[in-house]
Parts: C-alpha cells; sequence; structure tokens
C-alpha cells in the first residue's frame, strides 16, 4: 500500500550541492551572531522534494535550516550549488512560491484583508476581484469576520493564519514556511498544525517546512530531512508512514508508528544538536528533548 | 447595598458610544479638558485686585482680548500674521521638500554614505541657529531671503534624522516578507518603506514645526520691521503693552494651532497605531 497521497512522479524542488558562506554575519537568527567573519552555513546539501510533498527540515537550532529555505525563496544566492524548481534553477524571488516567516512579517498599518491583499495587488489589478480573493483565502484560514481587524487587534495565532492566507493568495506551487509556529502557544500551536494539514491538503501544494521540533515535523510531513550541525547538510531522510487521514486522528500521536518515526528522528538529531551547543539556546533544547525522548535524556544532562 | 443586576462590562466602542460623543458627557469632558485654562484665566484676571501683579505690565486677559480685537479691526495684526505665516510655511515646506527625499535617500539607498556624513549632520544640527542668523544676514541681507532661510535650516534638521531613523529602523521581516514576493524598489519603497516610517517622519514634522516658530520670532525680533516677532519687541520699546501681549498670544495660538493641524494629518496616515494604555 501506498501511504503517501502526493505523486511521486515529478520533482518540484531540487537541491544540488548548495553551500552558502557568511562573511560578515549569519541570517541574523539563531543565534549566529558574535559568530566570525567567514562562516559556512551550508556544507552541501542535496535534497529532492516532489510534486505535492509535504517534507519538513528538521535540526537544531543554527544549522542553516532558515538560510536553506532563503535560498529556496530566492532571496539570496547559493556561494555553490544549484536550487532547481520544476528543472529551472532559481535566479530571485517569484510568485510561485510564497513564504510563511516565523515572524507573521505583517504590515501594521494593514488591516487583516489589507494584508493578504498585499501579494495580490502586482498579480490582480480589479480591485473588487482582489478583495474578494482576499476574503475567501482568510475564510479558508478561518478567519471570518476579522478583515477588518489590524494586526495588533490579533492574537499572535491568528497573525499568522492571516500570513498564511497572504501566502495562500498568491496561488503558489510551493509553500515555503519557516518555522511558522515556533512563536505561538503550544494550543494554538497544535490546532494550526492541524489546519495546515488540511489546507495543504485541500490546495495540493508541495510545502517546505522547516521546524526545530520533532513532533512538528513527525505530525506534519510526508518525509523529513534531518539535518546536521552547521555547516548543515542533509543526514538522512526519513518516510512517515501515516496518511493524512490518520493524522487527523486524534489518537495519531500515541499510534505505533507516529511513536517509532519520532524515536528515531531523536536519535539522528541528538547527536547534532550535541553538536551545536555551542549556542546556549541549543542547550536549552537539548534539555527538553531529553526529557521528552525516551532514551537519552541522561547523557544530554551531562554535557 | 448595590447588588450587582448585570455584570456586563462596557467594550471600547460602548464608551464611545455612550460616553464622549453623548452630549451630556460632552460637556463634562469640554469642562474637564479645558478647566485648568478656564482657572489659570480667572487667576490672572484677579491678580490685580490682590495685589499679585501689576496690571501695566501685565495687562489682564480682557485687556489684552480688548486691544488684540481692535488690532484686528484696525487690520495690524492680521498684515503681522500674515507676514509671520508665509515666513513660516514657506520655510517649512521648503525643509520639506529638501529634507524628505534626502532622509529616504540617506536611510535607504545610500546607508553607507549616510554613515560617513552623519557626524558632520549632527555637528551642523546640533549648531544653536540663533548664533548662525547673523552669517546668514551677511550672506542673503536683511530682507525675507535671510529669514526663510534660516527658518529653513533649523526645520531641516529633525526631518532629515527622523526621516532616515524612519527608514533605518522598518522591521526587517516586512522588507524581506515584500522581497520574497518579488515586489519591486519602487513598490517596495511606496507600500512598505514609506508607510513604515511614516510615525517616525511625523515626530520630525511637528518638531521642525515648533522649531520654525522659535525661529521666526527670533528672526523677526534681531532684523525685521515687519511679522510678529517685530511687533511685539516694538510694542515693549514704546511701553505698550498689552499690544505686546497681543502678540505673545497669538503666537501661541499659532504655534497651537499648526501642531493641531499636523496631528490631524498624522491621524490620517497612522490610525492603525495601537493606542496605548498605561
Amino acid at each position: 500500500m501506498n501511504n503517501h497521497e502526493y505523486e511521486e512522479i515529478m520533482t518540484k524542488i531540487e537541491s544540488v550541492d548548495v553551500t552558502k558562506s557568511f562573511t560578515s554575519r549569519g541570517n541574523g537568527k539563531n543565534g549566529s551572531m558574535g559568530i566570525p567573519a567567514e562562516t559556512q552555513a551550508l556544507g552541501g546539501v542535496n535534497l529532492a522534494i516532489s510534486t505535492g510533498e509535504f517534507h519538513v527540515i528538521l535540526g537544531p537550532s543554527g544549522c542553516g535550516k532558515s538560510t536553506f529555505l532563503d535560498l529556496v525563496a530566492g532571496l539570496t544566492t547559493p556561494t555553490s550549488g544549484e536550487i532547481r524548481i520544476d528543472g529551472k534553477p532559481v535566479t530571485g524571488p517569484g510568485t510561485d512560491r510564497a513564504v510563511v516567516f516565523q515572524q507573521y512579517a505583517l504590515l501594521p498599518w494593514r488591516t487583516a484583508l489589507g494584508n493578504v491583499e498585499f501579494g495580490l495587488e502586482n498579480l490582480q489589478p480589479d480591485k473588487n476581484e482582489r478583495k474578494r480573493i482576499a476574503t475567501n483565502f482568510l475564510s479558508l484560514v478561518g478567519l471570518n469576520g476579522f478583515q477588518d481587524h489590524y494586526p495588533h487587534e490579533l492574537s499572535g495565532g491568528m497573525k499568522q493564519r492571516v500570513a498564511i492566507a497572504r501566502a495562500l493568495a498568491l496561488h503558489p506551487d510551493i509553500l515555503l514556511m519557516d518555522e511558522p509556529f515556533a512563536a505561538v502557544d503550544a494550543q494554538t500551536r497544535e490546532i494550526l498544525q492541524r489546519d495546515l494539514l488540511r489546507i495543504a491538503m485541500e490546495t495540493k501544494k508541495t510545502v517546505l517546512f522547516i521546524t526545530h521540533s520533532i513532533d512538528e515535523a513527525v505530525f506534519l510531513a510526508d518525509r523529513v530531512s534531518v539535518m546536521t550541525a552547521r555547516p548543515g547538510k542533509i543526514k538522512q531522510t526519513v518516510e512517515v508512514s501515516l496518511t493524512r487521514a490518520e493524522r487527523l486522528d486524534e489518537d495519531v500521536k500515541v499510534s505505533d508508528s507516529y511513536v517509532k518515526t519520532r524515536h528515531y528522528l531523536w536519535t539522528l538529531l541528538k547527536e547534532e544538536v550535541i553538536r551545536s551547543q555551542d549556542c546556549e539556546k541549543c542547550l536549552v533544547e537539548t534539555c527538553t528533548f531529553g526529557h521528552r525522548a525516551t532514551a537519552g535524556g541522561s547523557n544530554d544532562h551531562a554535557n | 447595598m448595590t447588588t450587582l443586576t448585570d455584570n456586563h462590562v462596557p467594550s471600547r466602542q460602548e464608551w464611545i458610544r455612550n460616553g464622549v460623543f453623548s452630549l451630556g458627557k460632552f460637556s463634562r469632558r469640554f469642562i474637564h479638558v479645558t478647566g485648568a485654562i478656564f482657572v489659570f484665566l480667572l487667576i490672572w484676571q484677579l491678580a490685580p485686585y490682590i495685589g499679585l501683579i501689576n496690571p501695566i505690565i501685565i495687562p489682564v486677559p480682557t485687556t489684552i482680548l480688548q486691544k488684540m480685537i481692535q488690532l484686528i479691526l484696525s487690520g495690524e495684526l492680521l498684515v503681522n500674521i500674515a507676514v509671520s505665516l508665509s515666513r513660516v510655511l514657506i520655510g517649512f515646506f521648503i525643509a520639506l521638500a529638501v529634507a524628505l527625499p534626502l532622509g529616504f535617500l540617506l536611510g535607504g539607498w545610500f546607508k553607507s554614505f549616510e554613515t560617513a556624513v552623519n557626524p558632520l549632520l549632527q555637528v551642523l544640527g546640533q549648531a544653536n541657529p540663533f548664533t548662525l542668523f547673523p552669517v546668514f544676514i551677511t550672506l542673503l541681507g536683511i530682507g525675507e531671503l535671510s529669514k526663510i532661510s534660516i527658518i529653513f535650516w533649523v526645520c531641516q534638521w529633525p526631518v532629515l534624522f527622523n526621516t532616515v531613523t524612519g527608514i533605518r529602523n522598518v522591521d526587517p521581516a516586512i522588507v524581506k516578507m515584500a522581497r520574497s514576493m518579488g515586489i519591486g524598489k519602487w513598490q517596495m519603497f511606496k507600500k512598505v518603506l514609506l508607510p513604515a516610517a511614516m510615525p517616525s517622519v511625523f515626530t520630525g514634522i511637528r518638531m521642525s514645526a515648533v522649531f520654525a516658530f522659535f525661529m521666526l520670532i527670533g528672526a523677526e525680533m534681531i532684523g525685521a520691521s515687519s511679522g510678529l516677532g517685530y511687533m511685539i519687541l516694538q510694542a515693549q520699546a514704546t511701553f505698550q503693552m498689552p499690544k505686546m501681549w497681543v502678540g505673545i498670544v497669538t503666537v501661541a495660538f499659532l504655534g497651537i494651532l499648526f501642531n493641531w493641524i499636523l496631528l490631524q494629518i498624522e491621524k490620517k496616515f497612522s490610525g492603525w497605531k495601537e493606542e496605548l494604555v498605561i
């Protein structure tokens, strides 16, 4: 039985020997400040993501996950190697890809509707049509009746819903998500994850999702790529043998394949987390993971 | 004892609907915000009777009002207002026309150049403009040009510095988001940088409006033969105290009015800003 509902026919995103070095400082997040002159963020990433796949990149903080996503988005260019989308090299940003950022990145002077319309303004010249599309996408993410709210009147989860609606409204083939739920509280995160899964299923997007949470990875991904500590490489790609229908079942997190995959990913990730523990943030995460994962807790504390 | 039959807490909208805009509450609010001024005027008016001030030097409000009406009717006050306002507005708007684009360029596109010239600009901006006014007179003569130029000079700095700051402090996440949508340079400026910098830009504009009036009166007192500053100094020299006070009050009113107009414009642009509740 084929557990994957995506079609394994076409490669949508392809990364060939991609490296990225920064001369002055990192990309400003994941504790990259204070790192001296030349830093290699990515050390040869090879990856192929199929059309319609939900692909999660899992890695310790500061391993270059976000750097990789920026490259796919076309916001920066690789030092060497190539990213291809539908076989064509990425040269810059494009509306075939839409990005959802951890910090929401909403325009505070625009309403929820105005924010969703923002990206559409270059694609859809007709004002009424634009408004109709934006309203539709707001209701798709469950924000009916919040059209006229400004970002500061919305909760963190709602803000991220607006950002997701804004990304979807562009009708991109690919949704790039950079730790989108890291800043919202745990309960909201679970709901957002479920909704995202439903939306990804309904809209048949190819999703590239960055996270440092194993649970999030197992719950969402068709395949998980574990990234090594800096300089980031793909350590291993793991298939998650859960159908999307199974995932939306309440008991999925105690199901056999969920627990096994989760544990396997933890063993893969553990050494990378330890390796990248020179930043304090990672150390904290190591402990958190240690408590929650089955084995391995004790020797994490020893470090 | 009161019993809580309805523990409904009114929302802000209800407050506005039932509170501020109903007539009875409105007049209460009016008294609330103007009460201090009325009490001050009342004390001023009564002060000579209890020997607190000498009405020859500091005339009571009613005397000043009388004189003001008289000067309005004779046309003298209005002419001086017109002269002063035209100096302020011309200097102010030239400053906006120069400093706004310059600020956007320095803050957005020529960052390293801005870093290089910033200390120089700070020094120039910090130089006391009153000390520079004689230089302006020497270079540009005693006519309108030197006065408008010195007003332009003081107005440009707050606008320039605040515009640069505004552009520099735009949330990088927003810029990154806009870039990820493949937005062009002009659109980036129009739809992202400009609105994001607006609050800071307006702070600069309102600061320079205050400076403009400071400098106006200074310039008119140092070297002018018309305008409100000249009128005040002239009245003082000829010991026409009520007339002097008319000038002082008029300048204060014009400053308040100017600032109010700017605030209304600002509200239009940044009405989205979160209200601060402490």
